[in-house]
């Protein structure tokens, strides 16, 4: 009998016994609603939830511990943790990417927000750093995402010189145009200025650096030789006999130096970028927050050329997107440099909006990008928790937010790992910056990363508790998806018991039916195989109906959550994420439970005999 | 056409053994019009079922159009009912939900050679036939009874059938009903020389056939002049 003339007969019996499909499709309507709500609630919850506090394919690893009265003890030697550890991690199986994380040694504090908020927001300042190489697609992946969702493409591109001469967000680009600014990219260590008291000592001073003239540099002079791409000079401000020999980067011109430095003849020949010294005229205006004030003026050097401290000599300030950063809280002198850039974890601005801004009856923010590109002060040596370092060792630097990650630290600031590296050296010695302290690994899927934490276990590294937690939640929410589920293949396998019933019932109605398709040529198989399409077309009828009911139950959850939960850190606009293989799976299960339903029934009329049902 | 030699069939049921069949045999040849003619339980349809191929259950042999019924199985027994005989019953038997002209399609859809040609143009013929073409895409619920049969008799002729079986065809007609029906039968069997075996109690009906098989208690009556030993099997 062809598939058509199956569904010919189906659809007539169907037509004609409307009540009975509909009260037996009742029970599968009801399954799979309950099945395609809780597996969409948990998929949604996976995906708009967790994946946003705890990322998916993404595990955070640190040294394990033991507690030692009342405390906890590494159980590695931290002088482990370097980059080996990075190169052993990244040859791991599964593992994709390893992101070394380096906490920060030094107190320190912070405030900014005026602008925003009408007064400084203060708080202790915790960061941390990551490579932003690693960082860098990510970056620019949310600030596109951002851009797109907030539809505010650009149209039209004005021609400019000068940043000053584009739009708000905007920069000019060196294609001559004013673009939006791509706060990613801004995501690089700056060049710092680092401080250092004992002259000659290489103990705060980076790898290869030394104190000379109150700065860690790079020395050159017994012979070593200096990169590639930089000579040997005299320090830069040392006059006379006996300076010592640095290396400072080649230029031709301005351009070939970073934002803070200037292109000078050097006086052994060639050139070399030098950093523009300046002051802020009193130490206090180091704290200001008018830009003015941190731009300072470039001492040593005049705007129109002429030799400094020449009556005509105008002033000159730090450079465009530099500030003049005083080297310590004692003086008003410093070099110009560009603002640490800094990135925030979501969330942070999750928090923000759902617990602190009223508490400070602010306004929440209206997404992450509401804050791309606003300054903040960063105070290091400071703290409002435990005591100040000396004060000509506290300094205070401009920060810029330009950009969210998840992998940023949650309660905190990420810098770039190298600025993180050069304070930690700078402040507590070379010693504190050899290690790393986490270690973000990037896996392939996150379905079965046990033996990969067996194989990061026998390296003295556990779980950080952030990732314990995700995989608790992870687990607990499967559990809960697998329950409910389970729930509504009960409820299924109650439909496939009323269908056997229901079916039963309609072909001792029919047997007459059967009795002549028989006579005129129907095999067994035939009518088993119209009472088994007709249970199929109630699972389908049932996977329909019952993925709407579903789905609109869906949106009315969601509309009561928009109205009742507002103010949850972390409540996604949708709960629920449906997709086709949740379609697939409830249509699956329901046409297992309605054939299984129909198998008796369809033996039954299958086995009719003919001549009887026909006679009697 | 139709061959049958001690052909035996019991009921049991409830520990009871219901002897209805007791040693018939019967030669119909191809293009004879017969009445089979007994009292209720005599085990006239019982021996129309059975050449049918709608019950295998019995003792003896069948042979139908050359071919032995005993030993097919579901899907030969399927076939033959589909090709080689056809079926009229009493009571109609339509598919309410199908239209009239679907309803004498019917043998075609459990036909794997007949996929593909004009189902309904050679119904409508039929129905032309049986002077129902006014009918074609009525419901059966609102045909009269003699209406009703003629199109089971226009569904039996479909697949173009060596035989038709049909059991009690005017049972539930008016006479003037009762008297097209048999006009049909008797029109069919000279036209398209088929072989029709009628179950009837029905002397009218018999009176049209060309031949009247009485069977009583589960044997053959002698015809009339025959010798006695014709209807006793083995």
């Amino acid at each position: 009998m062809e598939l058509r003339r199956v569904l010919s007969v189906v659809w007539g019996n169907i037509r004609r016994n409307k009540r009975a499909f509909i009260l037996s499709s009742v029970g599968i309507i009801v399954g799979v609603a309950t099945l395609t709500f809780f597996v969409a609630l948990g998929m949604g919850i996976q995906a708009g939830v967790l994946n946003r506090i705890y990322p998916v394919n993404q595990i955070e690893v640190e040294p394990a511990t033991v507690g030692v009265v009342g405390l906890r003890e590494a159980v590695v030697d931290p002088a482990l943790l370097g980059p080996r550890m990075v190169d052993t991690l990244r040859s791991l199986p599964d593992v994709t990417a390893v992101y070394p994380k380096m906490r920060s040694r030094l107190q320190a504090r912070l405030w900014g927000g005026k602008t925003m908020f009408g007064y400084n927001m203060r708080t202790e300042a915790f960061f941390d750093g990551l490579d932003p190489e690693l960082l860098q697609e990510d970056l620019q992946q949310t600030e596109r995402v951002e851009d797109k969702r907030r539809r505010a493409a650009l149209r039209k591109r004005g021609a400019c010189k000068k940043d000053e001469e584009c739009p708000l967000g905007q920069e000019c680009g060196e294609d001559g145009l004013c673009g939006r600014i791509e706060y990613w990219r801004r995501f690089e260590a700056p060049s710092l200025a680092i401080p250092c008291e004992e002259e000659g000592s290489d103990e705060h001073c980076l790898a290869g650096q030394r104190c000379l003239g109150g700065l860690c540099r790079t020395p050159c002079e017994g012979g070593a030789a200096c990169d590639e791409g930089s000579s040997c000079a005299p320090q830069p401000g040392c006059e006379g006999e006996g300076c010592p020999q640095v290396c400072l980067p080649d230029c031709a011109s301005d351009a070939d130096c970073d934002e803070a430095s200037v292109c000078d003849a050097l006086p052994g020949g060639g050139h070399g970028c030098v950093r523009l010294p300046c002051t802020v005229g009193q130490k206090d205006r180091q704290y200001s927050d008018s830009p003015r004030d941190l731009a300072g003026t470039v001492t040593g050097r005049c705007a129109n050329g002429v030799p400094y401290g020449s009556a005509t000599c105008e002033p000159m300030t730090c450079p465009d997107d530099t500030y003049c950063a005083v080297r310590d809280t004692t003086v008003a002198e410093g070099y110009c440099e560009k603002p640490l850039p800094v990135l925030l974890n979501p969330f942070l601005i999750e928090v923000f909006n759902s617990s602190v801004a009223s508490s400070l009856g602010l306004q929440p923010l209206d997404g992450v990008e509401a804050i791309l590109g606003i300054s903040f002060r960063m105070h290091f040596g400071g703290s409002y928790f435990t005591g100040d370092l000396a004060k000509n060792v506290q300094a205070v630097k401009l920060a810029q937010v330009v950009g969210f990650s998840q992998k940023a630290l949650e309660f905190g600031v990420t810098l770039p790992i190298d600025t993180v590296r050069a304070l930690n050296t700078r402040y507590k010695g070379r010693d504190s910056a050899r290690t790393y302290d986490t270690f973000i690994l990037e896996t392939e899927g996150n379905e079965d990363v046990s033996a990969l934490i067996g194989e990061l276990e026998e390296r003295g590294l556990s779980l950080s508790s952030r990732s314990q937690d995700a995989r608790k939640a992870a687990d607990l929410l499967f559990i809960l998806t697998v329950v409910f589920s389970f729930i509504s293949v009960v409820i299924m396998g109650v439909a496939a018991v009323n269908i056997t019933h229901t079916f039963l019932t309609i072909i001792t109605e029919r047997r007459h039916e059967i009795g002549i398709m028989r006579a005129i040529g129907a095999t067994r198989a035939d009518v088993r195989r119209v009472v088994l399409v007709e249970a199929a077309a109630i699972g389908v009828f049932g996977t329909l109906a019952g993925t709407l009911l579903g789905f609109g139950f869906s949106r009315l959850v969601n509309a009561a959550a928009a109205r009742y939960l507002e103010g949850i850190p972390f409540k996604p606009d949708d709960f629920f994420h449906f997709d086709w293989r949740i379609f697939a799976g409830a249509l699956v299960f329901a046409l297992i439970f309605c054939l299984l339903g129909a198998f008796v029934p369809a033996q039954r009329a299958a086995s009719l005999d003919p001549a009887r049902v026909l006679v009697s | 056409m139709i061959h049958i030699a001690g052909l035996h069939k019991h009921y049991r049921e409830g520990g009871n053994d219901n002897h209805v069949l007791r040693g018939v045999s019967l030669d119909v040849a191809k293009g004879e019009l017969v009445a089979l003619m007994g009292q209720s339980g005599s085990g006239k349809s019982t021996l129309l079922n059975i050449v049918g191929a709608l019950d295998g259950d019995y003792e003896g042999e069948v042979v139908v159009g050359g071919q032995s019924l005993r030993g097919l199985g579901d899907k030969a027994r399927s076939r033959f009912r589909n090709r080689t005989v056809s079926f009229v019953f009493q009571q109609f038997h339509l598919l309410p939900h199908l239209s009239v002209a679907d309803n004498v399609a019917l043998p075609a859809w459990f036909d794997r050679d007949e996929r593909g040609k004009d189902q309904h143009a050679r119904a409508v013929a039929l129905l032309e036939r049986v002077r129902l073409g006014s009918k074609v895409a009525t419901s059966p619920r609102l045909l009269s009874g003699g209406e009703k049969q003629r199109v089971a008799i226009a569904r039996a002729l479909f697949n173009h059938p060596a035989l038709l079986l049909a059991d009690e065809p005017t049972g539930a007609l008016d006479s003037a009903s009762g008297a097209l029906v048999l006009e049909l039968f008797r029109e069919t069997n000279r036209q398209d020389g088929l072989t029709v075996v009628i179950v009837t109690h029905d002397p009218e009906v018999a009176r049209v056939c060309d031949r009247v098989i009485h069977i009583r208690d589960g044997r053959i009556e002698p015809a009339e002049g025959a010798p006695a030993a014709a209807g006793e099997g083995a």
